[in-house]
């Protein structure tokens, strides 16, 4: 599994550590450690921008951010379900 | 190309303050970021433009060139002029920018007033470790799914050539790795999302792997039994067995005749055939009588 060290993410993504620190704290991001240094997986980077986005951009706060994040993947499960029952649909159609 | 009033986009009077500018943006784009509207294309379009109210409103000199010159963006002369000043700051701008937007997302009036999008970076922040991942929709027809092939497709200038795997469903997203956008050294190549749109262009209703198929049976057929030859998704004729007695709507299936199940190779779902039985009309006097006299038997 492919994972990059906090450090180096915050330092390519010119963020404070804090902000990943924060989200772990939030269950948002799962931190490894990697001896010693704290790493994070690299299939998260997409979900980490996007929260990056939300606080930065949106000025939302991290309880805002939980909050957002079961929604949107609530969101993406019912668009899944939907696709999924119109294709259904169509038989009675 | 038509004027486009940013005031109205962002809902504040010609008069409004840098700070009630930036309350309304802020208000408007939380509602509709597309971080937070996955897969709402309105929501997107609707964002786009605020952030573009945003880019000229939010900034003195492009605001006071808007004012002046808005509505008359048809002169050249000061189209050329304003390109001119866009050069001079292009790159020193610091705005609240979603980053994902390049020029293609801002419209005709502004590309013509301001010459282009502008940086959309803020502060450094949005050095790019991993690049931006691309997405992509491909329509296909149902009976291109039947066999796993190969298909060169178009994404950003750049050709590609993926394997479509045999029975992919209608809305499923495939990953294709590293083929988003490209960065340099040390960073990691965005991925490629390509959404499959399968059109139903036949006779069979799909779901999942199984096909379902209505077919009409003449009356006689279904009393007395007979034979029945139909063709499957693939062109192939298969000829069925009609029991005698058959009842309206029975079905039957025929197993492994549907579409590929999705990666387990050698794997089909099943064809279900509805019989629908039709009733003779236009009787002549013999065939009434022919039928009273069953009638009378039962």
């Amino acid at each position: 599994m492919k994972t990059i060290s906090v450090s180096k993410f915050c330092v390519n993504y010119d963020i404070p550590q804090q902000f990943i620190d924060s989200l772990s704290k939030y269950d948002l991001v799962e931190i490894i450690e990697v001896e010693t240094t704290k790493h994070i997986h690299i299939d998260d980077i997409n979900r980490i921008e996007r929260l990056m986005r939300i606080h930065f951009d949106l000025d939302v706060n991290f309880e805002g951010l939980d909050i957002i994040n079961n929604l949107i993947e609530q969101i993406n499960t019912l668009q899944d379900e939907v696709s999924r029952l119109k294709s259904r649909l169509e038989l009675y159609e | 190309m038509e004027y486009i009033d940013y005031y109205k986009v962002l809902g504040v009077k010609k008069d409004a303050s840098e700070k009630e500018i930036k309350r309304a943006y802020r208000k408007l784009a939380r509602k509709y970021h597309p971080d937070v509207n996955p897969g709402n294309k309105e929501a997107e379009k609707k964002f786009v433009q605020i952030n573009e109210a945003n880019e000229v409103l939010s900034n003195p000199e492009n605001r006071k060139k808007y004012d002046k010159y808005g509505k008359d963006w048809m002169h050249a002369e000061e189209f050329e002029k304003a390109k001119q000043q866009r050069r001079q700051y292009s790159g020193r701008q610091g705005g609240q920018t979603y980053s994902s937007f390049s020029e293609e997302d801002f419209s005709d009036f502004f590309s013509s007033m301001f010459g282009g999008g502008f940086s959309g970076q803020t502060g450094g922040r949005r050095a790019r470790f991993k690049g931006r991942d691309y997405n992509a929709e491909l329509q296909l027809q149902l009976t291109d799914i039947l066999k796993t092939h190969k298909q060169t497709i178009t994404v950003n200038n750049k050709k590609i050539r993926i394997t479509i795997p045999a029975g992919v469903r209608d809305g499923q997203v495939i990953k294709i790795k590293n083929h988003g956008e490209q960065v340099g050294e040390g960073g990691i190549n965005g991925d490629l999302y390509i959404k499959f749109n399968i059109v139903n262009n036949t006779a069979f209703k799909r779901d999942g792997s199984n096909l379902y198929l209505t077919v009409d049976l003449d009356l006689y057929k279904a009393v007395l039994g007979g034979d029945l030859v139909i063709n499957t998704i693939d062109g192939k004729k298969v000829k069925l067995k009609i029991k005698p007695e058959t009842q309206n709507n029975t079905k039957v299936k025929l197993r492994g005749k549907g579409l590929p199940v999705y990666k387990k190779e050698g794997q089909n779902g099943d064809l279900i055939i509805t019989y629908s039985i039709k009733i003779p009309t236009n009787l002549s006097p013999k065939e009434k009588e022919l039928f009273t006299e069953l009638s009378k038997l039962r």
